[in-house]
C-alpha cells in the first residue's frame, strides 16, 4: 500500500485533531488521556477506564460521543443486570394482521458508542454478554445474530476501589479491550479553571466535528499509515518478551508473569501506534510511538504471578521495564 | 498519492542507507579485526621468542613470522566483516539516528521513484545532520600491545645452545673403577661394608674432580681405591686357592702311606676303618651321664681322633681355609647345595671343638653357617630335598667319612665356579680378556704349589701338610715371576702371633706416596704402610708341631 501524501493526512489529521480539541474543552487536564482514548477509538478498539469516582471518565465518553456524531448509549451495570438488558429481548408484540409475534427489542448494545459505566459492578454472565459484541461486532440472541452498527466501541469504566460486590473483569474480557486507560487526578490549577468556567460542573455539550462517514474514513486511513518492518519486528519482540515460557524469556518476566500477551495484544499494539502516527500527522510509525503506547495496550493482557503481588509489581511496572530492555533493532 | 520523480532529497537517503551499510560492516570488520590481530600477534611474538631462545636454526624466519601475523588478519579482515544487513534494519537505524520518527523506515520501504516529494523534503534536514555513532576502538590498545611484545621479541638476542661439552678423560678412570667395585660387591669378594666405603670414597673424588678438576690429591685417592680394591681380589683369591687346595688334596694319600693295593696298604686301611667305625659309633643315649661329662668325652675322642688321623689335620686346614674365605669373600660359599652345606657345617663344629679357630675366623664361620643354614631352609620351603641322607645327621653326631669325601667334591666345584668368577674382576694390574686370563692362571698356579704343600713328594718321614721345600731367595717357586705376588702353602709362614703369611712377594713394596709424604712431615706417625705383612720374614714349620706330638708322653 503506497504512503499517503503529506496534504491527504494532514487534512486527515485536521479532523482528529478537532476532536481532541473539543475532548480538551470538555476534559481540562487530560490531554494524554483524550489522546489514547483517541488513538484506540481510531484503531477500532474497545477502552476500558479505570479511576476513581468524579474524575470525569463518563463525561469524557459522552464528550467524545457527542463529538464524533455517533449513536450513544448508556448502560449502567449492577448486580441485578441481565445479559438480556444489554443485548435485548424477543418480546410478543401484537403485529397488525399477523396476530402475536415474537419481536426482537434491540438493547442499549444497538450503539455507535456503548458507554458501560462501572462494568465490574454486573455479574460475569452480564459481563460476557459483551464478548461477542466487542469481538464480532454482532449480538446472537436465540437464533438470530443481529449485526451491530459500525463503527461500534464499547468504552467501559470501573472504579478500582470499593471492590465489595464487585466481580473482576476475565481475562478473555478484559483481552478485547485495546487499552487500558488510567484516570488521574488533576492539579489545583486545572481544577480553579474548572470551577470558575462551570458554575453547574457540567462541561457544555459539544457540537460534532465528526460524522460516522468521516470517521470510518479515518478509521481507514489508520490503516494506511505504513508500519515499517523493523517497527513490525520490535512490536513482535516486545510482545514475545512478555511470555515466561519462550526460551530465553527474562528473569524479570519469569518471576513476576504468569501468562504473558496474545498476539492480539501485537496486532492491537500495532493499530494504535499507527492511530499515533495518524494523529501526530506522520505517514509512518516510530519506536516511539510503539513505545507510549505499550504499557496501556499490553499491560492489562498480563496475568501477574503472586510473587509479583507481594512485591507490589504491577504489569504496568513489567511492560514499561520491558520496553527500556527490549532493543529497537534486531541484533 | 503524487508519485513524484527521484530528487536529491530520495537519493540523499539512499546514500545514507549505503553508507551506514559501509560503516556498518567496516566496523564489524574491525571488531573481528582487532581482537584477531592482537592475538595474532600475541602467538606471533610467543614464537618469535621461542625461537630466540631455542631455535636458533629457525632465526631468519622471525621477521618473517612478524611480517605475516601482521600481513595475515589485513588480508582476511574483508572477509572477517561480511555481515548481511538488511534494508529495514539500515531504515530503521537511519531512522534512529536521524530522529526521523518512522519516516525515513517508511519511505525507505517504498520504491524511490514512488516516494512523496514533500516527506523526503521533511527528511532531507535531519539526513544531512545526521551524527554517525562512534567506531569502537576499545580493542586498539590490545593490539598495540601484541605489536610492542612482536617488536621485544625481535629485539631478542638470538640465544645459542652451549656445545656438547665432552666428558674429561679422567671419567674413564672412575666409570672403570666404579664398575669394578660393583662387580666385586656382585660376585661377594669384596664385603658389604668395605664395598660401600669404597663407592663412597670414589663419590667424593669424582664431586672433587668435577668442581675443581682431577688434582694430583684426586688422582692419589683414585690410586688408593683401586689398590685397595686389588688387594680385597687378591685376598680373596688367595683364600679362595687355598680352599681349594685343602678341599683336592684332603683324600690324598699321605706320603709314608703303603701304596694302594699292597698288603700292608690293606691291613692299614682296615685299621683305619675299624677305628673309624669304633669311633663313630653312637654312644648310647641311655647311658646316665651328665651333659658335660657326655661333652668331655666326645671331646676327648675327637682329640684322639684327631692326632692319629690326618683327615683330621686337614679339616682343620679346610675349616681355616673356608672360614679365612667367608671373611675375604662372603658371596663365593653360598653356591653351595644343602647338602653339602650342612656337611660343611659339621666338619666345622667338629673343627672349631678343637678350639683351634681364631675368634675371628669362628665369627665369619659362624656368619657363614647362619646364612647356609638360611639358604637350606628357603630351600627346604620349596620342596628341594632329596639329600635326606646326609642332612638326617642330628646334633653331635660325628660325620661320616664319605659324605665328607662327598661334600669336598661339592664343595671342590662350587670353589671353582667361583674361581672362575674371581678370575672375571681381574687381578693387580690386569685389565679385560687379558688381564681376566691371567688372573685364572695365576690362581691355577697358586692353587698348583699349594697342593705341591699339601701332598708330600716322596718316602720319607712326613712332615706334615704344610711341608714345603725350604729355600733361602724370596722367590717362593719357580712359577712365580719377579714382580708378582706370589701365595704360599698354607702354613708355609705360620707367624709367632698366629697369623699366617699367604703370599709374598720379590717386588718393592707399594707404598702411598701420599702417606709416605706425610710421614716424612711427621703428620701421621702410626701410618702403617699397606704391604707390611709382606715384609714379615718370620718363619715357623708347620711339622715342628707334628714332631713335638708324635714324641710326646700322651702317645
Amino acid at each position: 500500500m503506497a504512503m499517503m501524501t503529506e496534504p491527504e493526512l494532514q487534512a486527515l489529521q485536521t479532523q482528529a485533531q478537532a476532536v481532541l480539541d473539543g475532548l480538551d474543552q470538555i476534559l481540562y487536564g487530560q490531554e494524554a488521556l483524550t489522546r489514547q482514548v483517541l488513538t484506540a477509538l481510531l484503531a477500532g478498539g474497545h477502552v476500558l477506564l479505570e479511576g476513581l469516582p468524579g474524575l470525569g471518565k463518563t463525561e469524557l465518553v459522552k464528550g467524545l460521543a457527542h463529538l464524533s456524531g455517533l449513536d450513544f448509549k448508556r448502560v449502567q451495570f449492577t448486580p441485578d443486570l441481565l445479559p438480556g438488558d444489554i443485548t435485548g429481548n424477543h418480546i410478543l408484540q401484537d403485529v397488525p394482521g399477523q396476530g402475536r409475534q415474537l419481536v426482537f427489542r434491540k438493547g442499549p448494545i444497538f450503539a455507535q458508542i456503548v458507554l458501560a459505566d462501572e462494568i465490574n459492578r454486573a455479574s460475569p454472565k452480564t459481563q460476557s454478554a459483551l464478548l461477542e459484541a466487542m469481538q464480532e461486532r454482532s449480538v446472537t440472541v436465540l437464533d438470530a445474530t443481529h449485526r451491530l452498527p459500525a463503527p461500534f466501541f464499547v468504552l467501559a469504566t470501573q472504579n478500582p476501589v470499593e471492590l465489595d460486590g464487585t466481580y473482576p473483569l476475565p481475562e478473555a474480557q478484559l483481552d478485547r479491550f485495546h487499552v487500558k486507560l488510567e484516570v488521574t487526578g488533576v492539579g489545583q490549577d486545572v481544577l480553579t479553571r474548572i470551577l470558575l468556567s462551570r458554575p453547574d460542573g457540567r462541561p457544555e455539550t459539544p457540537a460534532p466535528v465528526l460524522d460516522t462517514e468521516r470517521l470510518l474514513t479515518l478509521m481507514a486511513a489508520v490503516q494506511r499509515i505504513a508500519l515499517p518492518e523493523a517497527v513490525a519486528e520490535y512490536i513482535a519482540r516486545l510482545v514475545d518478551a512478555t511470555r515466561p515460557e519462550v526460551v530465553g524469556a527474562s528473569a524479570l518476566v519469569k518471576d513476576n508473569v504468569r501468562w504473558g500477551a496474545s498476539p492480539r495484544a501485537a496486532i492491537a499494539l500495532a493499530g494504535c501506534a499507527r492511530a499515533a502516527a495518524l494523529l501526530a500527522g506522520r505517514p509512518s510509525v516510530g519506536f516511539a510511538d510503539v513505545k507510549a503506547l505499550a504499557p496501556a495496550v499490553i499491560a492489562h493482557r498480563l496475568i501477574k504471578s503472586y510473587e509479583a503481588g507481594l512485591r507490589g509489581l504491577t504489569t504496568r511496572d513489567v511492560v514499561g521495564e520491558l520496553v527500556g530492555a527490549v532493543p529497537e533493532l534486531a541484533s | 498519492m503524487n508519485a513524484t520523480p527521484p530528487t536529491s532529497s530520495v537519493d540523499l537517503l539512499e546514500r545514507r542507507l549505503t553508507e551506514l551499510s559501509r560503516r556498518k560492516r567496516n566496523t564489524a570488520r574491525l571488531l573481528v579485526l582487532l581482537p584477531t590481530l592482537a592475538v595474532v600477534l600475541a602467538v606471533a611474538a610467543a614464537v618469535i621468542v621461542g625461537v630466540r631462545l631455542g631455535l636458533p636454526e629457525a632465526e631468519d624466519a622471525a621477521p618473517w613470522i612478524a611480517g605475516g601475523a601482521l600481513l595475515l588478519p589485513l588480508l582476511v579482515a574483508p572477509f572477517l566483516g561480511r555481515v548481511r544487513l538488511r534494508r529495514a534494519q539500515l531504515a530503521a537505524e537511519i531512522d534512529t539516528l536521524a530522529d526521523a520518527r518512522g519516516l525515513a523506515m517508511g519511505l525507505a520501504a517504498e520504491p524511490a521513484a514512488t516516494r512523496d516529494e514533500r516527506w523526503t523534503s521533511r527528511l532531507r534536514r535531519p539526513l544531512e545532520e545526521i551524527t554517525w555513532p562512534r567506531r569502537d576502538w576499545s580493542k586498539l590498545p590490545l593490539v598495540g600491545l601484541a605489536a610492542a611484545a612482536v617488536i621485544a621479541a625481535l629485539l631478542l638476542p638470538q640465544r645459542y645452545p652451549d656445545p656438547v661439552v665432552p666428558p674429561p678423560p679422567w671419567q674413564a678412570h672412575f666409570e672403570r673403577t666404579k664398575s669394578r667395585l660393583e662387580a666385586a660387591e656382585t660376585h661377594g669378594v669384596l664385603p658389604h661394608d668395605e664395598a660401600e666405603r669404597l663407592a663412597k670414597q670414589v663419590e667424593r673424588l669424582e664431586a672433587h674432580a668435577g668442581k675443581s678438576g682431577m688434582s694430583q690429591a684426586a688422582w692419589d685417592g683414585l690410586d688408593r681405591v683401586d689398590r685397595d680394591l686389588d688387594r680385597a681380589i687378591a685376598d680373596a683369591r688367595a683364600r679362595l686357592a687355598e680352599a681349594i687346595a685343602a678341599a683336592q688334596t684332603t683324600d690324598q694319600p699321605r706320603a709314608n702311606d703303603p701304596p694302594p693295593g699292597t698288603p700292608g696298604f690293606e691291613a692299614a686301611e682296615a685299621e683305619r676303618r675299624r677305628r673309624d667305625r669304633d669311633r663313630l659309633k653312637k654312644k648310647n643315649p641311655e647311658t646316665p651321664e651328665g651333659a658335660a661329662e657326655q661333652q668331655a668325652a666326645e671331646r676327648k675322642r675327637l682329640l684322639e681322633r684327631l692326632t692319629r688321623d690326618r683327615e683330621d689335620e686337614r679339616l682343620q686346614q679346610l675349616a681355616k681355609s673356608l672360614s679365612g674365605l667367608a671373611e675375604a669373600a662372603p658371596g663365593l660359599l653360598e653356591r653351595l647345595d644343602s647338602a653339602t652345606q650342612e656337611a660343611l657345617r659339621q666338619a666345622m663344629e667338629q673343627a672349631n671343638a678343637l678350639d683351634q679357630l681364631s675368634p675371628e675366623a669362628r665369627e665369619a664361620l659362624e656368619r657363614m653357617l647362619r646364612q647356609a643354614a638360611q639358604q637350606a631352609g628357603q630351600q627346604g620351603e620349596s620342596g628341594q630335598e632329596g639329600q635326606g641322607g646326609q642332612q638326617g645327621s642330628g646334633e653331635g653326631q660325628q660325620l661320616d667319612p664319605e659324605a665328607l669325601a662327598k661334600a669336598l667334591k661339592a664343595l671342590e666345584k662350587a670353589l671353582e665356579e667361583g674361581a672362575g668368577q674371581l678370575g672375571q674382576l681381574g687381578g693387580p694390574g690386569g685389565e679385560g680378556g687379558e688381564g681376566e686370563g691371567e688372573g685364572m692362571a695365576g690362581l691355577q698356579r697358586m692353587i698348583a704349589r699349594l697342593r705341591a704343600g699339601l701332598v708330600a713328594p716322596g718316602a720319607g718321614v712326613s712332615r706334615g701338610p704344610g711341608s714345603v721345600a725350604l729355600t733361602q731367595g724370596a722367590h717362593p717357586g719357580a712359577e712365580a715371576t719377579p714382580g708378582e705376588v706370589g701365595a704360599l702353602p698354607p702354613g708355609a709362614k705360620e707367624n709367632p702371633d698366629g697369623s699366617i703369611t699367604l703370599a709374598v712377594t720379590s717386588r718393592d713394596p707399594d707404598l702411598d706416596p701420599a702417606a709416605l709424604e706425610a710421614l716424612s712431615r711427621g703428620a701421621l706417625e702410626n701410618h702403617d704402610p699397606a704391604n707390611a705383612d709382606a715384609r714379615r720374614v718370620h718363619i715357623a714349620p708347620r711339622h715342628r708341631g707334628a714332631v713335638s706330638r708324635y714324641f710326646g708322653d700322651d702317645d
